[in-house]
């Protein structure tokens, strides 16, 4: 038996550094340290369904190929397609995200990733107003201040309050939660409002307006209402004066307030109102970010194409707009006729409309285990656990780059997802070059 | 027993749980899934206003269709009016693309109505079998 330490966790955007994996030879016993979440995703879960084989679909049923025959059909799918998109990429690392970048220039191909379907207006917000950001460790050692607004980190990030914001000692806050304030703003009284000083419910819908009331506030003004947004005006202006009185103030953001109405005109409100309170005192903004490496996807294609989702590069050059090339949309428009997903499972995660364009074109899928996408792929290939099986680089949600370990070997023969876009990516060259070849002969 | 017809209209909103984050490994397509995720959390008082008990079936009515998922009292309440889904293929099932030209599906404050049913649940392969033998799939859209 031996345990690895400071192992990261690959399940959400806290990228937890302090895992403990006890393994007997390749096999994995113990998780200590990590959450419900992170165990389960290191060590998997009990009759958890796993690709072993590279999959082809002949007459409505998979069958059993090797990892050169998919890639050549998969290869052939995206030079028969006119308008193919790769889409996923928030689990997975940064080395694949470069990877199947270079081959969607390659084909010619719409890149996007999670935020579609999930902050991509925070994204565009941010763009817009520009983000007050710091890195979780400085929370942990300077905020006294804690606000979740519109997120749920007791269920989607477990970890969150205990490891950086709430609980933690850190080097400012000796007396960790005792020095610190927790404001929860949402519809529901959730586990996080539990947990939280503070705690404002909003009406559905009534973000930017409640937003919108606090920023007046903290500027100074004076508001004629009663309430806001259902929360009465005495409990914004408390609100607002502890907002101004924190030495370090961090505001997290969810879905809450990136996928209701208003959308990026939310986040955006929500930004300036940190702007404005840098006028006062230190105060920063950051969104909460599922998958744990779709920050990292999110810099990847920044920092390749100047734009951070939903990339058309069909014209040969990067084109950014999220209401024409998002995959979402793109799905539900029924325009893509082809479509190469790492990492992800839009099936189950996007709405009807888009499963059922998914249900009509030929799909090539990587993926671990078997997931309602790969179900409806006509291509599956299998890929190893990344942070568990393989190595490479994730960004905090914090943007913080942190290397994944290998903890253990994946199954026998199973490629990572950066080994499998490679030999795509070199059967597409050949296929593609031959094509030209024979269109000179004929 | 007589079918109760009363229906209520609610904002629908979807999220993360826990247990729903569990299923995301492996077990997509599995009872597990659908025990985590065909669910509905309720406030007290509309359950009451449906007349319904932990786990009735209730059908739940968007733009975009219905499905049939378990109401289960909402440990968050009160929150009247409003009802909570996990994330994940029953709650998709009925959440529109999005209007907002942004390219981002509209996953919170959905009008729907709700109302009591003795139709049963789908299972996750159910539901992924009504996608690939859909051929009217375009006519449903509204």
């Amino acid at each position: 038996m031996k345990a690895v330490k400071d192992v990261v966790c690959p399940f959400c955007g806290s990228l937890c550094d302090d895992i403990e994996v006890v393994l007997d030879q390749n096999k994995i016993i113990e998780v200590r340290n990590a959450c419900n979440l992170g165990a389960v995703k290191i060590a998997g879960n009990e009759g958890g369904k796993r690709i072993l084989q590279p999959l082809i679909k002949k007459e409505g049923k998979f069958q059993p190929v090797s990892y050169d025959e998919a890639a050549e059909k998969a290869a052939e799918i995206l030079l028969n397609s006119d308008y193919p998109i790769f889409y996923g990429f928030g689990s997975t690392e940064a080395e694949a995200h470069k990877e199947s970048i270079k081959l969607a220039e390659e084909v010619g191909a719409i890149w996007d990733h999670c935020p579609s379907v999930c902050h991509g207006p925070s994204i565009m917000g941010i763009q817009e107003v520009g983000l007050a950001g710091c890195t979780l460790g400085e929370i942990r050692n300077r905020s006294d201040l804690i606000i979740y607004l519109g997120c749920n980190p007791m269920e989607a990030h477990p970890r969150h309050m205990s490891r950086y914001t709430t609980f933690p000692r850190g080097y400012f806050r000796e007396k960790g939660f005792q020095e610190r304030t927790v404001v929860v703003i949402d519809i529901r009284y959730t586990e996080t409002a539990k947990l939280a000083n503070h705690f404002l419910q909003i009406e559905p819908d009534g973000d930017f307006e409640f937003i919108s009331a606090l920023r007046a506030i903290v500027n100074g003004r004076e508001l004629k209402r009663e309430s806001v947004s259902g929360i009465p005006i005495e409990k914004i202006k408390h609100l607002a004066d502890l907002m101004k009185k924190a030495k370090h103030g961090i505001v997290f953001f969810g879905l809450g307030l990136a996928t209701t109405k208003g959308k990026h005109r939310n986040v955006d409100a929500a930004l300036s109102l940190v702007r404005d309170l840098n006028d006062y005192t230190k105060f920063y903004i950051m969104p909460l970010r599922g998958h744990y490496n779709v920050t990292g996807a999110q810099n990847v294609i920044t920092w390749i194409a100047g734009y951070p989702f939903a990339v058309s590069l069909a014209r040969g050059y990067p084109q950014y707009n999220p209401g024409e090339f998002s995959m979402a949309n793109v799905f539900a428009e029924k325009e893509v006729d082809a479509a190469v997903i790492v990492a992800s499972d839009p099936v189950g995660n996007s709405p009807r409309r888009v499963m059922d364009h998914f249900a009509k074109i030929p799909v090539i899928s990587l993926d671990p285990y078997e997931t309602p996408t790969t179900r409806l792929a006509e291509v599956v290939f299998p890929v190893t656990i990344s942070g568990v099986e393989s190595e490479g680089t994730a960004y905090r949600m914090d943007s913080v780059p942190i290397r994944l370990r290998k903890v253990k070997n994946g199954p026998k023969g199973i490629l990572s997802d950066y080994q499998v876009l490679k030999k795509i990516s070199k059967k597409y060259i050949q296929l593609k070059k031959r094509k030209v070849k024979d269109e000179i002969i004929s | 027993m007589e079918e109760i017809n009363h229906s209520l209209e609610v904002f629908l909103t979807s999220g993360r749980t826990i247990e729903q984050g569990i299923t995301l490994v492996g077990i997509k397509i599995s009872e597990e899934a659908k025990k985590a995720t065909a669910v509905c959390y309720l406030d007290p008082n509309d359950m009451e206003k449906l007349d319904l008990i932990e786990n009735s079936n209730i059908k739940i009515k968007t733009s975009e269709g219905e499905i049939v998922v378990s109401a289960r009292f909402s440990k968050d309440a009160p929150h009247e009016g409003i009802v909570f889904m996990p994330l994940g293929i029953y709650a998709n099932w009925i959440t529109p693309p999005g209007s907002a030209g942004i390219g981002v599906p509209q996953y919170k404050g959905i009008k729907a109505i709700i109302s009591p049913t003795k139709e049963k649940i789908s299972s996750v392969e159910e539901l992924i079998n009504k996608l690939t033998k859909s051929e009217t799939n375009d006519t449903e859209i509204t």
